[in-house]
């Protein structure tokens, strides 16, 4: 074969594949795998806790249900008012799409807020035993994953003002939404974990 | 070579204990970390995209941050030397409590820096692993689906995805490791009710697929390798494939085997003896597609096939060491002894290294341009091979008369096998010579390489060497059939002879 | 062909298994809390003697017998199932005979029952099998296994001894560090020798 012999195949067609909408793909499998390190710690949550001879650190027998309740009320129904936001976004109803939008971080920072005023409460701390370890460990690797959803969600609201942000799809609107939705249900097994099952 | 130099005569003579448990750590953790990994990482990043027609992978951002974590990472673990006390010294493993003992109490230890740059390595490459994935997933030419790509791409697949579900795991034992270290808690310190098993599960169910994230890469490469210098279609392709998806799923199973004297219960161990069997089904089925394959072919004895050859040969044996601890009444007997050393250089190195070579030297002119000199490669492979052997082999015997690893010294009675095995450490040592020579020489200077220079079936053969930026740019060739139609009159894309030409006049 | 590596692997298994019940060495594994005494636990299986606390230590082993002798080596009846407790003060270690053919780690935090038949004659080596830092290497000491007579006239014998500082090589090295100015990587100071009522011998020829 001769590299300048005449191609037998006048008529080809190039192939083409198109390449965008892979982010959301990423995304995706990346909060799979994040998931992962919440149920390490879980498992070893409830190992801990089934085995260990001692559990709570001394003087404490059990946590206050009441304040994370309400806490948890609020973060779970923000999960359904980002949801409104989204579907505004979908009919163009950009500042309807705002408000909803800033709703849901305001319930979200107001979350942050009440962990803050429970740890600040508490008589133990992170070197208290296997349980002090354990509580500040979830919590507070669950609180850091809620202030990034605020921060992306500022971010995301700071974009929607850029003109033309949606021509090319509201692919970070989704991912910052179904971030939030993660960091919900993760927060559900928490609740179950650490104040639930006592 | 200086683990080795130490070992030669029974005292520890060479350098206080200390330093020795430093450096053994270190060695494994740098072989790993620093070596396999990152060469791995390398090599499946220049093949995947070529292999599957794509331009490039999908996030070329996050691929250059996981790149160059790679320095900052290896940076911090070599500081780790520097520091007051010395580098982190409790072996790969990191078990607690011996980790957290921090003789000198400072903040800053080798210890510490050891957990932050083994979590950085993490992040690196779960940011490697969501990017093959979406690239594999979400990049193929037209007309490749799942059962016309190739192995090589199979098992990237099944290695990284394996990378997702374990890695993490590792990274929260890590976490909280560092907790106990650096913040005075104990969820592995005994004294405020913690476990310093849960750790040795966590590190396990993860740094055992960590083997199979090894692995796999290197069945591809010999899945690959095979068929073109044997000129014969790959045996059995489908299964081959799905095997890979096989040793993934199991290998997620098998974690406590690395555990069958840690006091786990009867019932557990005899569990974990079956699955870890059990993988051995799925690692055989390839076994014995590569011997079919290689069966009556018309064998090319070039360096890169000897090296598959040698990786072949080796694992086998590799593989039947594993099986034998696997059994829980071997292992009871020789885990944790230098037969186990033994086993995984036989896997890590004899199999790994050999295969990770045989990928280099194949893909070599695809990728520089240029071709490089058989008879250094031989010369290499020769002395890789008589070095492995006898720096490994005679190990199993140690093992067996009882020798624990991880000793700075031992008993007299088993100073022949360590002066047989110093020995060949050092011809190991002395092969990576005419590697350098040939690889540095060759790039610079060596013959220009044509577009296919060992007449192999692929996508990326059928780009011009090297490739150009884009790889096919617009014009993506419609794949027809899966790569291995050797000797078979059937075409791997549509308008073969057009792309054929087309790599000619790039070049 | 296929299903050839299946009914290897599980005819092996299956074995294995087998084995595994046969010598069925491991009894129970007992978390207990820290700053408490190692407990008794209550054994399902009749032993012909024991239990022996086996106490490792970075870096050196001591035995304590129901009578309450401390020992730096492990005198054992022939033929006879002798039970144990495993017992760490500090890290992981793994009491290993390899003559034996026999390894348990031992998990601070946790008493594990342990019980063997040793059939041969012999001095054997004891081998710290699970890393346990700097003097890891040194962590051995000797397994002698001897009639019953012999045994038993070891049992009396030593009772009636004075305790001493027992076997303790890594603290011999650790000393020698320090003269030599304390060079080398860091490092936690070797326990201090057991007191023991037999010292044993360190170079004892062994058979394996």
């Amino acid at each position: 074969m001769l590299s300048d012999n005449k191609s037998p195949t006048i008529n080809h067609i190039p192939g083409h594949v198109k390449h965008d909408g892979h982010n959301m793909t990423g995304f995706i499998i990346f909060l799979c795998s994040e998931s992962i390190i919440f149920f390490a710690f879980f498992v070893g949550y409830g190992i801990l806790k089934v085995t260990a001879p001692v559990w709570y650190p001394e003087g404490i027998d059990g946590i206050a249900v009441k304040e994370p309740l309400i806490n948890t009320v609020i973060l779970v129904s923000s999960s359904f008012v980002i949801y409104f936001a989204e579907k505004s976004l979908h009919k163009k109803n950009l500042w309807g799409f705002r408000f909803i939008w800033f709703i849901t971080m305001l319930m979200g920072s107001y979350f942050v807020y009440g962990q803050y005023i429970e740890w600040s409460e508490l008589s133990f701390s992170l070197q208290s035993g296997v349980f002090g370890g354990m509580f500040y460990l979830l919590t507070g690797f669950h609180g850091l994953h809620v202030i990034t959803g605020i921060l992306l969600m500022g971010l995301m609201l700071y974009r929607s003002f850029l003109p033309n942000n949606y021509k090319g799809g509201e692919m970070g609107v989704e991912s910052v939404s179904l971030f939030w939705h993660f960091v919900d249900v993760i927060w559900i097994i928490l609740f179950v974990l650490i104040y639930l099952w006592q | 070579m200086l683990v080795r130099g130490e070992l030669i005569t029974p005292p520890s003579d060479l350098f206080d204990p200390t330093v020795y448990n430093g450096l053994y750590t270190m060695h494994g953790t740098v072989m790993l970390f620093l070596f396999l990994f990152p060469m791995l990482s390398g090599l499946t990043n220049l093949l995947v995209p070529p292999m599957i027609g794509a331009p490039d992978m999908a996030f070329p951002k996050l691929n250059a941050l996981a790149f160059w974590l790679v320095p900052v990472f290896s940076i911090i673990l070599l500081l780790s030397f520097f520091v007051p006390g010395g580098p982190a010294s409790s072996g790969w493993w990191s078990y607690p409590p011996i980790s957290i003992q921090n003789p000198l109490g400072k903040m800053i230890n080798g210890e510490m820096l050891w957990i932050t740059a083994i979590s950085l390595s993490g992040i690196s490459s779960i940011m490697g692993a969501v990017n093959f994935v979406t690239t594999i997933i979400r990049m193929r030419a037209p007309g490749m689906g799942f059962f016309k790509m190739p192995i090589f791409i199979w098992t990237v697949l099944a290695a990284q995805l394996l990378q997702l579900l374990g890695l993490p795991a590792l990274t929260g034992g890590a976490i909280m490791l560092f907790f106990d270290l650096s913040f005075g808690t104990s969820f592995f310190r005994i004294e405020g009710g913690g476990d310093p098993v849960l750790f040795q599960h966590f590190f396990w169910f993860y740094s055992h697929p960590a083997v199979y994230v090894m692995v796999l890469p290197v069945f591809g490469i010999f899945s690959e390798l095979f068929p073109v210098y044997a000129r014969k279609p790959l045996f059995g392709y489908k299964f081959v494939a799905v095997a890979s998806f096989g040793i993934t799923i199991l290998s997620l199973v098998v974690w406590v085997h690395h555990m069958f004297y840690t006091g786990t219960p009867m019932w557990m161990r005899n569990l974990f003896m079956f699955t870890t069997m059990l993988i051995a089904v799925p690692t055989g089925v390839k076994v014995f597609a590569w011997i079919a394959t290689l069966w009556g072919g018309n064998l090319r004895l070039s360096t890169p096939m000897l090296f598959c050859l040698g990786g072949l040969f080796n694992f086998i044996f590799g593989g039947i060491t594993g099986v034998m601890l696997a059994t829980v009444p071997v292992d009871i007997h020789v885990g944790n002894t230098y037969f186990v050393v033994a086993h995984f250089h036989y896997i890590i190195f004899n199999t790994i290294a050999f295969g990770i070579f045989a990928g280099i030297y194949h893909w070599f002119p695809k990728f520089t341009g240029r071709m490089f000199y058989e008879g250094l490669g031989k010369v290499h492979f020769a002395l890789t091979f008589i070095g492995a052997t006898l720096n490994w082999l005679p190990l199993h015997w140690a093992g067996l008369l009882g020798m624990p690893r991880r000793v700075a010294s031992y008993d007299p009675e088993f100073a022949i096998w360590n002066v047989i095995a110093s020995i060949g450490a050092f011809i190991l040592g002395v092969a990576s010579i005419p590697f350098i020579l040939n690889m540095v020489s060759s790039w610079v200077r060596g013959k220009a390489a044509p577009p296919n220079p060992w007449k192999a079936i692929g996508l990326e053969w059928l780009l011009p060497s090297p490739p150009p930026h884009e790889n096919f740019e617009d014009d993506i060739p419609t794949v027809l059939n899966e790569p291995y139609c050797y000797g078979l009159d059937k075409p791997f894309v549509q308008d073969e002879q057009f792309y054929i030409d087309k790599s000619f006049k790039k070049h | 062909m296929d299903n050839i590596p299946l009914i290897l692997v599980l005819a092996i298994a299956s074995y294995a298994t087998n084995v595994n019940y046969k010598l069925e060495n491991l009894g129970s594994k007992t978390k207990y809390n820290y700053d408490q005494e190692a407990p008794f636990v209550k054994e399902k299986k009749a032993f012909d003697f024991g239990p022996i606390d086996v106490i490792s230590r970075q870096w050196n082993w001591e035995f304590i017998y129901p009578n309450g002798i401390h020992s730096s080596e492990l005198h054992l009846p022939i033929n006879k199932r002798t039970n144990f407790r495993l017992i760490t003060d500090d890290v992981i270690h793994s009491f290993y005979i390899p003559a034996f053919r026999l390894k348990q780690d031992i998990i601070p935090g946790s008493v594990i029952t342990y019980s063997l038949t040793p059939t041969r004659n012999g001095v054997f080596r004891l081998r710290d099998a699970m890393f346990s830092g700097a003097y890891f290497s040194q962590n051995q000491t000797n397994v002698i296994v001897e009639s019953e007579d012999i045994f038993n006239k070891w049992i009396n014998e030593t009772v009636k001894k004075e305790p001493q500082n027992g076997l303790n090589p890594a603290g011999r090295l650790y000393d020698k560090r320090l003269k030599n100015g304390n060079r080398g990587w860091a490092t936690v100071e070797p326990a201090p020798a057991p007191k023991v009522q037999d010292v044993g011998l360190e170079d004892r020829p062994h058979d394996g």
